[in-house]
């Protein structure tokens, strides 16, 4: 059913009735009042369209275009406006001279095309146009109101920086250009968004990153055809290579430090205007379980802490599935001691241990709902309920055991240490039917749904690299940076997933870095 | 393009099929079992029946407090043990479950008659377990013997199941046998196998409402293959374990001289080991059974400077003597019972074929005139945190 789903979707053709198409290849004309009219037709009665008419140096008539609340006031009245109107003598005929000797305003572009005009109109620039000139200038005059740089919200660490992105793509652009001080960090803009005409930055490392992952890259957001987009998680659909897959293969980051970790690496990152987050292209299932904070802390901990979520992950998985299946079919695998208290917390619980675990772990995922949505205060509420009502309540009403309590707070709370959110929903949705496979035929049904899920992210890739690398397919050099991370100085190569050839990262064995520094 | 779809869907379905046909699937919840936490099986000559008595832990939701014992016995007879264990579901609404059943009590009545079906009953079914479950014999009556409650652990199984352990690892007076133990060796040629043996115990005190009556293992009985045909006592089954090199720990009192005083000594046995090697000295078969021994200071009582490496060679004499007289007793016991409980027969039938073929049809006469050469080899290694507890001049 899926499947069709796709079909369908491929072979619709993009509708041919995109709004703004009208202005394709219209030309400016000379007239003034013509090409006022024309973008008063274009606009509408919008209220935010300011069309300012003035005199040049007291003889050609001309108007500024520009958008109310774009575009920086100030910028337009002290360099635009004011050089414009004074009364001086220079001539009006020549754009190219008005440009050099009276406009005091960095970034200028001059074009004869409508519809590139407004597109720049739109982005807060202002548009000059002048009475009897086919041509039209646009000066940079951005100045919306913006959010500033915040902490992290999603992603917080202990140590490292603590600056996040934000929703403006140029503020999150020059973040990276401030940590990568190299020409070559580029940045490609592209525009994706039939109405929102949304700018995407596809930032790379030249000679780091490869040619083909780039242009692969851009090949698909090309192809993506969509009203509008304003948040990474639509790339996560429309560029995936498994559209049908439960696992993300790109991940959103608000850390502008993990994505310079990742150009270095090799991969690329989207920036998506109007979202702090951007993708990190392409990502491993491993990705998910690393921070930032396992590189800034020594190498023991930092291995520790991916041991640990390596754990999590598999109690988040397998942890309430295990239980239905030791409980309900295979009793004999329960130390006796252990049998025997769990047999007294179950006695009087009016449930099969299924039906028990499936209630609890979903009024775990309710619990957990409502904290996220709800405002900081009356989350604290939500927790005392979920807490004392759903745990304590039940297990002293006879409702639920308390083992299952322990159970499914020990999920919960593993489920909390996977770093990666969109991965770790991911998981914590797959244990259902985890769930049911055991609670149907014991740890056979638990393994072969493992075995299914397993199957089936070895079959995934993130643009071209498998999912599971380098566990699977094998490459035991890689594993330096998986479950273990190796100390820094023994990490001589780039991961070989991404990079070019070119093997940048300085490689000095600890020990002869003094006799490095005394030769230079 | 249709056969590579019929052979994905066929190896998709075998791969499912192999799973779901690995083991039964039955759905129980763990709180509709009742956990056996100790079977006994006991035999009555006069009607012919198998008798059955578990014990099982009574469970209580939480919150409530257990009132009298926590646990319950259930009793049913059978024409058959399997006939029997079915029986006690009569009594009871939950299913009854050997999962966990470690501690498996033989009585006295059913030894004698041999206990072959329970052998088949524990390796067919697939519940119980063979190499964790315990076999025990009972001294006493299973009526008593289950009826104790000693107070210790919650249920007395649990107790039972540990007090195993711990005999052997205190004073080694008593083997410890698992189901698995005991049918390795059902198997051999000369099958002869020592369970330990368990009874009560009760404290001789003048309140008797005070005293508890707790369980002892102490002593074995033996079997030929499977009947009971005799008993060990607690010094004769640690000679067993000496020669058998089973033995965990033990203490042995002796005595030494010192300066024309004989001065008692505790000996602590660490650790030990032995072989038991069968020969043929010209027409004769001997038995040589070596033995070696470490061992802690434990007790002085008297004096002796254990500084002085002469008085450590006396001790560890005296120890290689006390040894030897406990694996004689077993010996001449075992000789007498005509059990070759130290597997002579089955080594014979390893490491010289043609001498087992000659004496396998007369073995256990044979094998009651076999001279044993013993030799025991032991050291003491440490003395303790003093040499010499010496007090002052009117000693």
């Amino acid at each position: 059913m899926l499947k069709k789903l796709i079909k369908r979707a491929l072979s619709q053709t993009p509708s041919d009735g995109i709004p703004g198409s009208e202005t394709m290849g219209v030309k400016i004309k000379s007239s003034l009042i013509e090409n006022e009219k024309y973008i008063r037709n274009q606009f509408g009665n919008t209220r935010d369209l300011v069309i300012r008419h003035l005199t040049i140096a007291g003889r050609a008539q001309a108007m500024l275009v520009y958008l109310d609340n774009m575009i920086d006031i100030k910028v337009v009245n002290e360099h635009l406006m004011e050089p414009l109107m004074e009364r001086r003598q220079y001539p009006v005929d020549d754009m190219e001279d008005l440009i050099r000797t009276v406009i005091q305003v960095g970034q200028i572009k001059t074009s004869s095309k409508m519809d590139e005009l407004l597109g720049h109109v739109l982005y807060g620039n202002t548009a000059l146009f002048i009475d009897n000139m086919p041509q039209a200038v646009v000066f940079e005059t951005k100045g919306w109101e913006h959010r500033s740089v915040d902490k992290p919200d999603t992603e917080k660490n202990v140590l490292g920086p603590k600056e996040a992105f934000t929703e403006t793509a140029m503020v999150n652009q020059t973040m990276l250009r401030r940590r990568i001080r190299s020409t070559r960090l580029r940045f490609e803009l592209m525009k994706v968004g039939e109405i929102t005409q949304t700018d995407i930055v596809v930032t790379y490392i030249d000679g780091l990153a490869k040619p083909e992952l780039i242009k692969e890259l851009k090949r698909r957001i090309k192809k993506v055809k969509i009203d509008g987009v304003f948040c990474c998680g639509f790339f996560k659909e429309l560029l995936d290579d498994n559209p049908l897959s439960p696992f993300p293969t790109m991940e959103g980051t608000e850390r502008p430090d993990k994505m310079t970790a990742a150009l270095l690496e090799g991969r690329v990152g989207l920036i998506i205007d109007g979202t702090p987050f951007a993708l990190i292209i392409p990502t491993m299932f491993w990705d998910f379980l690393m921070t930032p904070d396992d590189y800034y802390s020594r190498f023991y901990s930092g291995t520790f802490l991916r041991l640990l979520r390596l754990a999590a992950v598999a109690i988040t998985l397998t942890l309430p599935s295990l239980y239905i299946a030791i409980t309900t079919h295979h009793q004999e695998m329960l130390p006796t001691a252990l049998a025997l208290s769990i047999a007294g917390a179950r006695e009087g619980v009016p449930f099969s241990a299924f039906i028990e675990a499936v209630l609890m772990e979903l009024a775990f995922e309710l619990v957990r709902e409502g904290g996220v949505r709800l405002p900081a205060v009356v989350g604290q509420a939500v927790s005392i309920v979920g807490a004392l009502v759903l745990g304590q309540s039940g297990v002293e009403a006879g409702i639920v055991s308390s083992t299952m309590v322990i159970v499914v707070a020990t999920t919960g709370i593993a489920s909390f240490a996977i770093p990666g959110y969109s991965a770790a929903n991911t998981i914590r949705l797959l244990r259902f039917p985890l769930m049911v496979l055991s609670g149907l035929w014991g740890l056979p049904g638990l393994v072969s749904g493992l075995l299914i899920i397993f199957c089936h992210m070895i079959s995934l890739s993130s643009f071209g690299t498998s999912y599971l690398y380098p566990v699977a397919p094998v490459k035991l050099g890689a594993w330096k940076d998986v479950a273990i991370r190796v100390p820094w100085w023994a990490m001589a190569t780039r991961p070989k997933i991404a990079a070019n050839k070119k093997r940048l990262r300085p490689f000095i064995p600890p020990g002869k870095q003094d006799g490095d520094q005394g030769a230079s | 393009m249709v056969i590579k779809v019929q052979v994905k869907l066929l190896s998709v379905m075998l791969i499912i099929i192999m799973f779901f046909s690995t083991s039964c699937v039955t759905v129980r919840e763990i709180d509709e079992l009742n956990f056996i936490m100790a079977t006994a099986f006991e035999y009555e000559p006069k009607t012919g029946l198998y008798i059955i008595t578990v014990q099982v832990p009574k469970t209580v939701p939480k919150g409530e407090q257990p009132m009298g014992p926590q646990w319950m016995i259930y009793q049913a007879k059978g024409k058959s043990l399997f006939e029997a264990i079915r029986n006690l579901g009569k009594e009871s609404p939950r299913r009854m479950y050997f999962g966990h059943c470690d501690i498996y009590i033989i009585g006295d009545e059913f030894a004698k008659k041999g206990i072959k079906s329970l052998l088949d009953f524990l390796q067919r079914d697939g519940e119980t377990r063979v190499s964790t479950s315990h076999f025990l014999l009972a001294r006493e009556p299973i009526n008593k013997l289950l009826a104790i409650s000693d107070g210790q652990e919650a249920l007395p199984a649990l107790s039972l199941e540990k007090l195993v352990e711990v005999v052997l690892k205190t004073n080694s007076q008593s083997p410890k046998v698992t189901v698995r133990d005991y049918l390795k060796d059902y198997m051999k040629e000369a099958s002869y196998s020592v369970l330990p043996l368990v009874g009560t115990s009760t404290p001789d005190m003048e309140k008797k409402e005070e005293v508890t009556t707790k369980f002892i293992v102490s002593g074995s009985g033996v079997f030929k293959r499977d009947k009971l045909i005799g008993y060990l006592r607690p010094l004769e089954s640690r000679g067993y374990l000496w020669a058998v090199g089973k033995l965990k720990a033990a203490i042995i009192v002796g005595t030494v001289t010192n300066k024309d005083k004989e001065v008692k000594v505790s000996y602590e046995i660490v650790s030990a080991e032995s072989k038991v090697e069968p020969v043929i000295q010209g027409e004769e078969l001997q038995v040589n059974i070596k033995v070696k021994a470490t061992s802690h200071l434990g007790e002085l009582d008297g004096n002796l400077n254990v500084d002085d490496p002469k008085n450590i060679t006396q001790l560890e004499k005296v120890l290689n003597e006390l040894i030897k007289k406990e694996v004689r007793m077993a010996v001449s016991k075992t000789q007498e019972l005509r059990a070759d409980v130290f597997d002579v027969g089955e080594k014979l039938h390893k490491f010289h074929p043609e001498v087992w073929k000659q004496v396998k049809g007369d073995w256990e006469n044979v094998f009651a005139n076999i001279t044993f050469n013993i030799q025991v080899e032991s050291s003491v290694i440490r003395t303790g945190r003093i040499t010499e507890l010496q007090g002052g001049s009117n000693e």
